[in-house]
C-alpha cells in the first residue's frame, strides 16, 4: 500500500508542476465557460420557459465536451509510462520494492484524479444557478457520476496506450486511437441492422451514457461497463509491463 | 548460444502466458458484461422522479404472466423517438422477464420494417406497436404527445406540449392482459350527464375517454322497465339523475348489488325553486346506511379565488383506498355546488361505511336557498366538518337475509316478474354465491355515493386530481385496487432572471476570472521549475 500511495504522491506532484497540465486546465476552462455562458443565457431567457435538467447541455450534450475528453486524455496520460521507458527510470521503477500492479495502480489513479481535479471548477457554475434559482441536485449528481464514470474509462485506456511505447506522442495517438474505437460504439449502433450487434453497440454507446446520467438515470449497466473496462485496461496494462520486465 | 536459445525460450513461453491470460481476462470481462446486459438496475435520480414509472403501470407490469413486447415504429428523427425510446427502456427495465423493447428505424431496416407491418398489421409507420401473442395494439405518434399550436399564428410549428406515452402504453398493456373489459353501465331516462356530449358541461364524455385508457367499456342503459341488471355488468352508474327512479328500477339495483353488484351514485344537489330534490334516491339510499342531505355544502375556509363558498377545495380526506393516495400527496379535490352525503346515524352494523372526501370544521349545510345574498349557517342546519362522499362495503347474503321480508312486499308493489328475481344476479355471482357457504369466500357489495356531480363531468374533470378521485373510485368499485394511484407530478423548472450587470458578472468569472487564473498559476509553475 506504501508503494502505491508514494507512486499517486510522485505522479500526482508531477502533474501539478506540469505547465502542460494548466494549458489543458486553461482551455477545459474556457470550453467549459462558454458551454455554461450559453446555458444561463436560455434560462435567462423568459421565452425559454425554463428547464427541469439545466445543466443537461453540460454534461455530454454538445460535441465540445467529447473534444475536450478525446484530446485532454491522451495529452494527459502520454508520459505516465512512455516517459518512465524513454528516461530509462521504468527499469528502477520495476525492481524497487513495489508491484506492477501498484506501479499501474498508482499511476491511473494520479491520472484519475487529476482529471477529477480539472471538473473541480466546474462546481462554481453549480453554485451559481443554485444562489439563483431552484435546482434538482439528482441529475447534477448523476452528470458528475457519468463524468466520472467515463473519465475513469478513458484514462486506464491512456495509461495502458501509453504502456506501448517509449515515445510519448506515439502514447497520444495510440490512446487516441482507442478512445476513438470506444466512441465509434455510438454510431455504430444506428449503422447495423443486427439485433446482437444493436444490442453490443448499445451497450457500450457512449453518448447514450452521458444522455442518462445528465437526466438523472443511472444505470448499473454503465457502472459495471466502466468498472470492468478500467479492470481489463489496468490488468493489461500490468501484464505489458511484465512481459517487458522478462525481456 | 544454448543460453540464448534457452533465454528465447523462456521469452516465448512467458509470452504465451501472459498472452492467455490477456485472452481470459477479455472473455471474463465480456462475461461479466454480458451478466450485467441481462440483469440491471436502473435508479432514478430525479427529485420528481421524472424516469420513474407510476405505480399504476408498476402494479400493471408485476403482474404480468405473458410476454410482451413493445415495438417502436419511429424515425430517430421524430422528436418523439428519445422520449419513447427511455419510456420503453423503463418497461423493460421493470419487467425484464415479460417485457421487450425492439426499436424499428423504417427507413433503414426495411426488410424487418416489412416483416412486422405484416406480422402486425401497422397501415402506417411512426407508431408503437405492443403486442402480446397474436394480439396487438397499435398507438400513434399524435396518440403519444399533447402539442401546442399557439404559434401557428405566427408560422411556427407546433411544439411538443407532453409526452403522454405510459398513458398509452400502460392502456394498451392493460387491455392486452385483462381477459374482460370491465363493464360499465350509465343509467339514462333520469336527465343524468350523457357519456357522448362533448359539449355538454353536465355531460361524462372527458370521464369516459379517461376512463377508456384504463380499459374501461362505459355503456348507457335505460333502467325503466327492466326486470334485472345485464348480465356481466361489473358496475352501474347513475350519473347526476335529475328526475325521480321508479321503485322497481330502484328494486332492480338493489337486488343487483345485494347480489355483489357495485354502483356509483354521483346525486348533484338538484334545485327547484327554493327546494333541493335528490332524484328520489335519498330514501333509497339510505337503506345502505347513507345519509344524503337536502342542502348546499357552504365551505368559506377552502373557498378559491373568483369562486363562490359552494365550491369546496378539499384535501381532507377518509381513510379507504380510495382516497389514500391523495391523502398520502396532500392532493386536493374541488367540488362545485354539492350536496352533504355521510354515514346515517341508524346506519347497519352490516355496512361498513367510510367517509371519502370532507370540508373544513368551518363547513354548514345550507337549506335557505330563498336567502343565497345572505350566506349563513342557521339554526337547525348542519355545522362543522361535512362529508361530500361515502364509500359502503357489505357481504353479500347479509343485506338479503336482513332484508327479506321488505324485500318481498317491494317485489309485491312493482316487479314485473317476481318469480325471475331471484335469477337476477350480480356480476359472476352464480356460482360463488353457491360456493360462499362451503369456501368462507363470501362476494361483496360495493356502493360509493359522492354529492356531486360535476367533479367527474366535463365542467370539472380537469381541474384539480378530480381525475384521480373518478378513476381510483371506479377501480376500487371494480376490484382493481392494484391500480389505484396518482399520477405524476409535474417537475419544477430551473430559470434564471439576473439583470444585465449580473449576467456580465458571471461571463467575466467563468470566462476570463476562472481561465485567468489557471494561466496565471500555469506561469507561476514555469517559473519555478526554471528557478
Amino acid at each position: 500500500m506504501s508503494g502505491l500511495l508514494a507512486t499517486v504522491q510522485r505522479e500526482l506532484r508531477a502533474y501539478f508542476f506540469s505547465p502542460l497540465a494548466y494549458v489543458i486546465l486553461t482551455f477545459f476552462l474556457l470550453v467549459n465557460g462558454y458551454i455554461f455562458v450559453l446555458i444561463v443565457s436560455v434560462l435567462n431567457d423568459p421565452r425559454a420557459g425554463g428547464d427541469t435538467t439545466p445543466l443537461k447541455l453540460f454534461f455530454g450534450d454538445t460535441f465540445f465536451f467529447w473534444l475536450v475528453l478525446l484530446f485532454a486524455t491522451p495529452v494527459l496520460t502520454m508520459r505516465l509510462l512512455a516517459e518512465e521507458r524513454r528516461s530509462g527510470t521504468i527499469e528502477s521503477l520495476m525492481t524497487a520494492p513495489v508491484t506492477e500492479a501498484q506501479v499501474v495502480l498508482g499511476k491511473y489513479f494520479a491520472a484519475f484524479l487529476f482529471y477529477l481535479f480539472l471538473w473541480l471548477p466546474t462546481l462554481a457554475y453549480v453554485v451559481i444557478i443554485a444562489r439563483n434559482s431552484t435546482v434538482d441536485w439528482g441529475p447534477i449528481a448523476a452528470g458528475y457520476l457519468g463524468v466520472a464514470g467515463i473519465g475513469a474509462v478513458f484514462m486506464a485506456a491512456g495509461v495502458f496506450g501509453s504502456s506501448f511505447t517509449k515515445n510519448q506522442i506515439v502514447a497520444a495517438v495510440v490512446t487516441f486511437g482507442i478512445l476513438m474505437l470506444l466512441f465509434a460504439s455510438t454510431f455504430m449502433d444506428s449503422l447495423t441492422t443486427s439485433e446482437f450487434w444493436k444490442g453490443v453497440f448499445g451497450y457500450m454507446n457512449l453518448l447514450q451514457h452521458m444522455d442518462d446520467f445528465s437526466k438523472g438515470i443511472v444505470d448499473s449497466r454503465r457502472l459495471v461497463y466502466y468498472l470492468s473496462t478500467v479492470a481489463l485496461f489496468l490488468f493489461l496494462t500490468a501484464r505489458a509491463l511484465e512481459l517487458k520486465k522478462w525481456r | 548460444m544454448s543460453a540464448e536459445r534457452s533465454e528465447s525460450q523462456r521469452s516465448l513461453i512467458e509470452g504465451s502466458t501472459l498472452s492467455g491470460i490477456a485472452v481470459m481476462a477479455i472473455v471474463l470481462f465480456g462475461m461479466v458484461n454480458y451478466l450485467s446486459f441481462r440483469h440491471y438496475a436502473r435508479w432514478d435520480w430525479t427529485s420528481s422522479k421524472l424516469y420513474t414509472l407510476s405505480e399504476k403501470s408498476q402494479a400493471v407490469l408485476a403482474g404480468l404472466d405473458r410476454d410482451i413486447e413493445g415495438i417502436i415504429f419511429l424515425s430517430p428523427a421524430s422528436e418523439l423517438y428519445a422520449p419513447a425510446d427511455e419510456l420503453l427502456s423503463r418497461y423493460e427495465a421493470a419487467s425484464p422477464k415479460y417485457f421487450k423493447k425492439r426499436v424499428i428505424d423504417p427507413a433503414k431496416n426495411l426488410l424487418e420494417a416489412r416483416r412486422l407491418v405484416e406480422q402486425h398489421d401497422v397501415q402506417r409507420s411512426n407508431v408503437i406497436v405492443i403486442a402480446a401473442g397474436d394480439e396487438r395494439r397499435v398507438i400513434d405518434e399524435f396518440d403519444l404527445a399533447e402539442y401546442d399550436y399557439s404559434g401557428a399564428q405566427f408560422g411556427q410549428g407546433p411544439s411538443l406540449k407532453e409526452f403522454k406515452g405510459e398513458q398509452m402504453i400502460t392502456s394498451a398493456i392493460l387491455e392486452l392482459v385483462e381477459a374482460k373489459k370491465p363493464k360499465i353501465l350509465f343509467t339514462t331516462g333520469h336527465g343524468e350527464g350523457s357519456i357522448d356530449s362533448p359539449g355538454d358541461p353536465r355531460s361524462l364524455s372527458q370521464a369516459k375517454d379517461l376512463l377508456g385508457r384504463d380499459n374501461f367499456e362505459l355503456e348507457e342503459w335505460d333502467s325503466a322497465g327492466k326486470i334485472e341488471v345485464p348480465a356481466d355488468t361489473d358496475l352501474v352508474v347513475i350519473a347526476g339523475p335529475t328526475t325521480n327512479f321508479f321503485e322497481p328500477e330502484l328494486e332492480v339495483i338493489s337486488r343487483y348489488l345485494d347480489h355483489g353488484g357495485r354502483v356509483l351514485v354521483l346525486l348533484d344537489p338538484v334545485i327547484e325553486g327554493t327546494e333541493i330534490s335528490d332524484a328520489g334516491l335519498s330514501q333509497w339510499l339510505r337503506r345502505f346506511g347513507v345519509a344524503v342531505g337536502n342542502d348546499l355544502v357552504i365551505d368559506p375556509e377552502t373557498q378559491l379565488p373568483f369562486f363562490g363558498p359552494e365550491t369546496v377545495y378539499s384535501a381532507s380526506y377518509g381513510v379507504h383506498p380510495i382516497v389514500e393516495d391523495l391523502e398520502q400527496t396532500g392532493t386536493r379535490v374541488l367540488m362545485a355546488v354539492s350536496r352533504s352525503v355521510g354515514k346515517a346515524d341508524d346506519a347497519p352494523g352490516e355496512y361498513e361505511i367510510e367517509e371519502l372526501v370532507t370540508t373544513s370544521s368551518s363547513a354548514w349545510g345550507e337549506t335557505d336557498l330563498a336567502n343565497l345574498e345572505d350566506l349563513r349557517p342557521d339554526e337547525g342546519e348542519t355545522e362543522g366538518t361535512i362529508s361530500l362522499g361515502v364509500a359502503v362495503s357489505y357481504k353479500v347474503g347479509v343485506a338479503s337475509e336482513a332484508d327479506g321480508e321488505e324485500g318481498e312486499s317491494d317485489l309485491s308493489d312493482g316487479s314485473e316478474n317476481p318469480d325471475e328475481a331471484p335469477d337476477d344476479m350480480g356480476p359472476g355471482q352464480e356460482e360463488e354465491s353457491d360456493e360462499s357457504e362451503s369456501d368462507g369466500n363470501v362476494p361483496e357489495a360495493r356502493l360509493v355515493v359522492f354529492g356531486d356531480l360535476d367533479f367527474a363531468a366535463n365542467s370539472q374533470l380537469a381541474n384539480a386530481a378530480n381525475g384521480a378521485l373518478l378513476l381510483n373510485t371506479f377501480n376500487w368499485l371494480v376490484q382493481r385496487e392494484q391500480l389505484i394511484s396518482i399520477e405524476g407530478k409535474k417537475p419544477e423548472a430551473t430559470s434564471l432572471s439576473l439583470s444585465s450587470s449580473e449576467l456580465s458578472t458571471i461571463y467575466l468569472l467563468v470566462l476570463i476570472v476562472m481561465p485567468g487564473l489557471a494561466v496565471f498559476t500555469g506561469v507561476w509553475v514555469f517559473l519555478r521549475r526554471r528557478r
